[in-house]
């Protein structure tokens, strides 16, 4: 097994400023090999501030346990600062995990990055 | 009649008697040994004796010590507080030995007419005397066989044959030492040897030297029979057979050098001592006997607490029990019912954990760890934690504790049952989708979902147990809301998807998404249970398996 086939390169985010937004691209595979470093990268990204977060799925492929957490720890400190966190563009497969977890009766998801944009203000 | 034929006919009566007498025994004492056992280990003393009574009443220190390796495994007694037990039924043993140096032929003849008359009446027929008929009827062949072994080696010492070979094996005590200890290893008791030895040596076929080296090499072979027979044996309950090797081996240790100095420098040791106190060399071979088991339980009682330590260290518990057992939970707890329930939340906690392990098998996002503990192993453990905690909460409940306390441990009863529960239905859904090459294609993404899924709900769980943030309970509370609905458009639309989906891929679907929702709402029940005690303070979360 190399290194792409364990996950350890797959996972790329980038942070993009929308008019005051953060807009999080995750790109990849969002699994327990990664989830820490993004959780790093992440850090400090959600401040009273900067309270409005988009993330944008639509390029992410896979998604387990330890990312669903990164999302729910990301939502717990959006909604302490008082802000809003939105999800956008996931891939058919990436909802079904959503839905299965229980997330879209507690997190905001649509289904374009507009749509998150406008929501999320 | 020929001589060998004799004592081969009561060898064989022998060995009948030695194993009716244990049989019969074990069977009458087993359970009242268990619950004796249970009770006297708090006393040293006490469990010393039980220990010595146990040993003269089976003849078999293997017995008690495996009685009691099983009353360590079961949790019931403290490996450290079985010590004497394990110890002192050596001495019990010695029973027997001083017994067959005793004249009792016309006992033994009028115990065998007695039980006779029972056989002839069908009273071995009644549970309740059978047991005690067969050891009956074990004790008066184990003496016949002697009695016939006697009167078969008195003509031997006649034959010149024989007397060439005492004389040759006379000759090197480490012949007597070794056929001592391969005799055991054998028959499995190294009194059964030693009588038969006793035996030998009162008609003169032994001399004193051999006999004694006999002994003390029939000694050194029990310990290596128990040893190998608990060879598949491994963490605490090994304990206690590498402490019956031990305490086997230490007469040996004390003895033997003792025995090589008194011939090699004519100090006068154990050989005078017993000829002082009795003429008669079986009496003398019996008290060497008794010496060996004297010398083995005082030594290592004596030296207990370093060697308690020392076979600790050697003998860790094996994962399985370091899994099972309470880490937080001891009986001082009880003590203070606040206390307690926060520390049962920890071991439900340990419970979680388990589960999310049993889980990781499965998991893609695992596929790189070499390092998993085997979910049948983990579940396992879970099962038997929840069962511990289950008997600490009842010991709890018994005491009568304030309204509160009474309370949060009713909850707390409800929340491993629910836990156990939720086990049971994990292992069904590994059960399902454990045979990776199995799962249909179309089945596989969604089965992985719901493992992620379960992992992630049964994480928050776990976490949300000790911190008991209300917060956090409420969201996975409502995660874990009753989504049947969606349940079944997920197995339909699937469906509708894969038109080829045959029956046992169907069956798979049906079977894993209805287990995922059941643990779902066995995850809800026990956040629930949870949020209802959240007026203490959070304590420390501990780290997972």
């Amino acid at each position: 097994m190399n290194l792409l086939e364990k996950g350890y390169v797959t996972m790329t985010v980038t942070v993009e400023n929308a008019d005051g937004i953060q807009v999080v691209v995750l790109e990849g595979r969002l699994d327990s090999m990664n989830a820490s470093s993004v959780e790093g990268q992440l850090n400090g990204l959600v401040t009273a501030e900067h309270n409005r977060i988009v993330v944008d799925m639509a390029k992410l492929d896979y998604i387990s346990s330890a990312g669903l957490r990164l999302i729910l720890v990301m939502a717990k400190q959006v909604k302490q600062v008082g802000g809003k966190l939105v999800l956008c563009g996931m891939q058919s497969h990436i909802r079904e995990v959503f839905e299965i977890s229980g997330f879209l009766s507690i997190l905001t998801v649509v289904e374009t990055r507009t749509e998150a944009l406008t929501s999320a203000v | 009649m020929d001589p060998m034929t004799t004592i081969l006919g009561g060898l064989g009566l022998f060995f009948i008697g030695v194993k009716l007498i244990g049989d019969n025994l074990k069977r009458m004492t087993g359970k009242r040994f268990r619950s004796l056992a249970r009770k006297t280990t708090n006393s040293p003393i006490m469990a010393a004796a039980l220990g010595t009574l146990s040993g003269a009443l089976t003849q078999s220190t293997s017995a008690v010590t495996f009685i009691a390796a099983g009353l360590v495994t079961a949790g019931l007694v403290e490996p450290r507080k079985a010590m004497p037990l394990v110890i002192w039924s050596n001495l019990g043993t010695a029973a027997l030995v001083m017994a067959a140096t005793l004249n009792i032929h016309a006992f033994i003849l009028s115990l065998l007419a007695v039980t006779g008359l029972c056989y002839f009446m069908d009273l071995h027929k009644a549970t309740q005397w059978r047991a005690l008929l067969g050891a009956m009827l074990g004790l008066g062949l184990l003496f016949l066989g002697l009695d016939l072994m006697k009167s078969g080696t008195e003509p031997l010492r006649a034959i010149a044959i024989v007397r060439d070979f005492v004389t040759f094996s006379s000759t090197s005590l480490f012949i007597a030492f070794l056929i001592g200890a391969l005799l055991t290893l054998v028959a499995q008791s190294s009194a059964t040897v030693s009588v038969i030895a006793v035996t030998l040596v009162s008609t003169g076929i032994l001399g004193m030297d051999q006999t004694v080296m006999i002994i003390y090499g029939a000694g050194v072979g029990s310990g290596l029979s128990v040893w190998f027979l608990a060879s598949n044996l491994t963490g605490t309950p090994k304990r206690l057979i590498n402490l019956q090797m031990v305490t086997k081996m230490a007469g040996g240790l004390v003895l033997v050098p003792l025995f090589l100095l008194e011939k090699a420098s004519d100090i006068p040791l154990v050989l005078d001592w017993v000829a002082a106190l009795s003429p008669d060399p079986a009496r003398q071979a019996a008290w060497i006997y008794l010496i060996y088991q004297i010398s083995a339980t005082v030594s290592v009682t004596l030296l207990s607490r370093p060697l308690a330590t020392l076979i600790e260290k050697l003998q860790p518990p094996n994962e399985e029990e370091a899994l099972s057992r309470p880490q937080f939970l001891q009986e001082s707890a009880l003590q203070s019912p606040e206390t307690t329930l926060d520390l049962v939340d920890r071991e439900l906690a340990r419970m979680v954990f388990h589960l999310i392990a049993a889980l990781d098998n499965l998991r893609l996002d695992m596929a790189h760890r070499d390092d998993l503990s085997h979910h049948s192993l983990l579940l396992t453990a879970t099962q038997s934690l929840g069962e511990e905690i289950q008997g600490f909460l009842a010991d709890l409940t018994d005491q009568d504790p304030p309204r509160e306390a009474m309370e949060g441990a009713v909850i707390a009863q409800n929340r491993v049952s629910l836990l156990l529960d939720l086990r049971d239905t994990i292992e069904e859904m590994i059960q399902a989708v454990e045979k990776e090459d199995q799962i249909a294609p179309e089945v596989a993404p969604l089965a992985h979902a719901l493992l992620e899924s379960l992992h992630l709900t049964l994480g928050l769980l776990a976490e949300e147990i000790v911190l008991r943030d209300p917060e956090g309970l409420d969201t996975l509370v409502a995660m874990t809301a009753d989504r049947s609905d969606m349940m079944e458009r997920t197995r339909r639309s699937l469906i509708h998807r894969s038109r080829q989906l045959d029956l046992s891929a169907q069956e798979l679907l049906f079977a894993t998404t209805a287990q995922f929702e059941r643990a779902q709402w066995l995850i809800h029940r026990c956040a629930r249970l949870t949020r209802g005690r959240d007026d203490a303070p959070p304590i420390a979360v501990p780290s997972g398996p």
